[in-house]
Formats: C-alpha cells, sequence, structure tokens
C-alpha cells in the first residue's frame, strides 16, 4: 500500500529518501511553487495560513491550509470551504475546540489536519484535550475526515505510517478509520485541488 | 334466537380480534426483549472469550539509524522510558518488554513483548525517534524468535 504524507516542511535528500524507503509516493511540501518529481516522489505545493484572506490570493494549483487556532477561525464554514481544502489544527485548537465547531466541520465536509507535533505539544500541557476528544468522537460517529501525518522538517521526524497508525489506534481510532487518514483523504483533498493521482 | 346467535357471533369476533391485537403486541415487546438478552449475552460472551485469550509473546523486527552508537540496555532502558511515560508502569509491566537482540554492525534489532500491546510499543518507538533522533524502521512483527532472526538476517535460511 502507497501512502501521501500531507505536510513536508523540507526538502532535504535525507527525508526523501526516507518517505521513498516507507512506502509513500505523495509529499505535499510547504514551500514549492509547482508539481514536481524527486526519489520516487511525487511533490506537490502546499500553502499553510493563519489567516483566510492570504489563502484566497494564492496560486489555485497549490494545496491551501488554514491553521486553526481557536472555535473562531470557523466561524464561516462556507466561506472556509470555498477557499480552504483542509484545515490545520494547532496544540490550542486540539485543547479549547468546541462540539458545534467540530459539528460545522462534518457538517461542511472541510477535512482535518492533525499534526503529530502538536498532538505532542499538546499532550505535555497535561490538560484535558477537548478538541481531539470531539473530534475523535466525530470521526468515530460522524465520519469526520482527518488527515494524520508528522510533519517532518528532519529526517528522524519522518515516522513510518505502521507507527502512525499505531498511534490512531491508541487514540481510539482503528481499523480502516485509522488508514483512511494516510491514504485516501488526503487524496480526496488533492482530487479537490484537481491532481489526479492513483495510488 | 337469531338475534341471540347474532350477539354470540359479534362477541366472539370482538373477543378474537383483541387478542389477535394483545399477542401482537406482546409478541413484539417479547422479540425486543429476546434481542436485547441475546446482545447483551453475546457481549459478555465476546469479553469473556477476550480475557480468556491466551497472550502471547511477539517478536518486534527493526531496522535503526543513530548517529551515536548504542548498546542494547541503553536502548531497551529508552523503549522503556517512553513507553512508561506514555502509558505508566503498570502497563509497563504488563507489556514485558525486552530487546533481544540489537546489532549495531547491520543496524537491526528485535524487540519481545506480549501480542496485545503491539501498537503501544510501535507509539512508544515513534516518540523515541521523534525526541532521541534514532530513526527506526520497523520490519517485521513474528510469533517466533527464529524467524524474528530469519528476518533481521542475523541467521541464514
Amino acid at each position: 500500500m502507497k501512502f501521501i504524507e500531507f505536510c513536508l516542511m523540507s526538502l532535504d535528500k535525507p527525508i526523501l529518501g526516507n518517505l521513498s524507503k516507507y512506502n509513500y509516493k505523495v509529499a505535499i511540501v510547504e514551500g514549492i511553487k509547482k508539481l514536481s518529481r524527486a526519489n520516487d516522489l511525487i511533490l506537490i505545493p502546499r500553502i499553510t495560513r493563519t489567516n483566510i484572506e492570504d489563502l484566497k490570493v494564492a496560486p489555485k494549483n497549490m494545496v491551501k491550509v488554514l491553521k486553526v487556532r481557536s472555535n473562531d477561525d470557523i466561524k464561516d464554514p462556507i466561506r472556509l470551504r470555498r477557499i480552504a481544502h483542509a484545515i490545520s489544527l494547532t496544540s490550542e485548537a486540539l485543547l479549547r475546540l468546541g462540539r458545534k465547531s467540530v459539528e460545522k466541520l462534518y457538517n461542511f465536509d472541510i477535512p482535518v489536519e492533525l499534526p503529530l507535533k502538536s498532538l505532542l505539544d499538546a499532550m505535555e500541557s497535561q490538560k484535558y484535550l477537548k478538541g481531539l476528544v470531539n473530534i475523535i468522537k466525530a470521526v468515530l460517529r460522524k465520519n469526520l475526515e482527518i488527515i494524520f501525518t508528522a510533519c517532518p522538517s528532519k529526517p528522524n521526524e519522518v515516522i513510518h505510517p505502521v507507527m502512525l497508525i499505531s498511534i490512531l489506534e491508541e487514540l481510539g481510532i482503528t481499523g480502516t478509520y485509522a488508514l483512511k487518514p494516510l491514504t485516501l483523504t488526503p487524496l480526496r483533498v488533492l482530487r479537490s485541488v484537481g491532481y489526479v493521482i492513483h495510488v | 334466537m337469531f338475534t341471540i346467535l347474532l350477539a354470540l357471533i359479534v362477541a366472539s369476533l370482538a373477543i378474537s380480534v383483541i387478542s389477535l391485537i394483545y399477542t401482537a403486541s406482546v409478541r413484539s415487546k417479547l422479540r425486543i426483549l429476546l434481542m436485547s438478552i441475546k446482545a447483551r449475552t453475546l457481549k459478555s460472551y465476546i469479553k469473556s472469550l477476550e480475557e480468556r485469550k491466551k497472550v502471547r509473546r511477539r517478536y518486534l523486527v527493526f531496522e535503526f539509524i543513530s548517529e551515536e552508537s548504542i548498546e542494547r540496555h541503553e536502548f531497551e532502558e529508552l523503549v522503556k522510558r517512553y513507553f512508561k511515560e506514555l502509558f505508566g508502569s503498570v502497563e509497563l509491566t504488563k507489556a514485558g518488554i525486552s530487546v533481544v537482540i540489537l546489532d549495531k554492525k547491520i543496524c537491526k534489532g528485535i524487540i519481545k513483548f506480549n501480542s496485545i500491546y503491539r501498537s503501544k510499543i510501535l507509539t512508544a518507538l515513534a516518540l523515541l525517534q521523534i525526541r532521541n533522533g534514532i530513526i527506526i524502521h520497523p520490519l517485521r512483527t513474528t510469533g517466533t524468535l527464529k524467524k524474528a532472526l530469519r528476518y533481521a538476517k542475523l541467521v541464514k535460511k
């Protein structure tokens, strides 16, 4: 099975080498401007911003991701759906995101990116992760689509997909629900941008 | 005479209709009750089966890349430390983690653990990779040490 890395922060050779070794086929890279290929990987440009206005002016071929910190960032889901392809949750969002905001996400079919870094940061605070709990519930009950990624910027941050799946299993997302965030959901986002890739 | 007969027939018909309706309603209630009992018993049966399930040993073959040289006991300590950080000491004692082999020449190792803790071990290894910079590539999980050694290519076929 081939996997998709939804957030790659650097284009270092060891990182790309590790990705292709771990059966990744596509990597969505922050900072590049057009589609390219390297190390048997398809590299797709991505832009991440905290302000939705910045995403509006970004080129059409880029995967547009909005960084969400609080409930206020998802106030207008219709506009969000029109501009951004997915939203990325920060550690603050994992702590605070309420039930109604999560409801908006699955009602308007907005995919949610869950970076491993923000998950670990949120876990370090040793507080009740209200947002994470609400999201897991929504994934299991309402089919909210999530994308799980390690967001590697160093070679040691490239995590094997089997390990990522096991982390999801430990969070309570098991079976096909754990496999989808690394394969089908990122692929669906890419198709919504206009990239037809067969994995 | 005729009126009495007619009244009797009507009364019997009414009684039969009422009894039919009553049995139908009771039947549906009974069915629901039986189904719930079945679901409950089935659940408890599955739970008891899971509890009875024999905990088997598993061997995880992995490849590692480390900038600094690392000894077997050091690696085991690291794995246990991160496992404990994530899941606590109770789970650590149940998991039965031990690093059987850590070959620095071919950069491969084998971890032994109880079968139900596979995903927990992998989560701990992911945390170890992020925090300590030791890149870990899980290759295969096997049921016997013999097979694990074969996959790690530490023993010829």
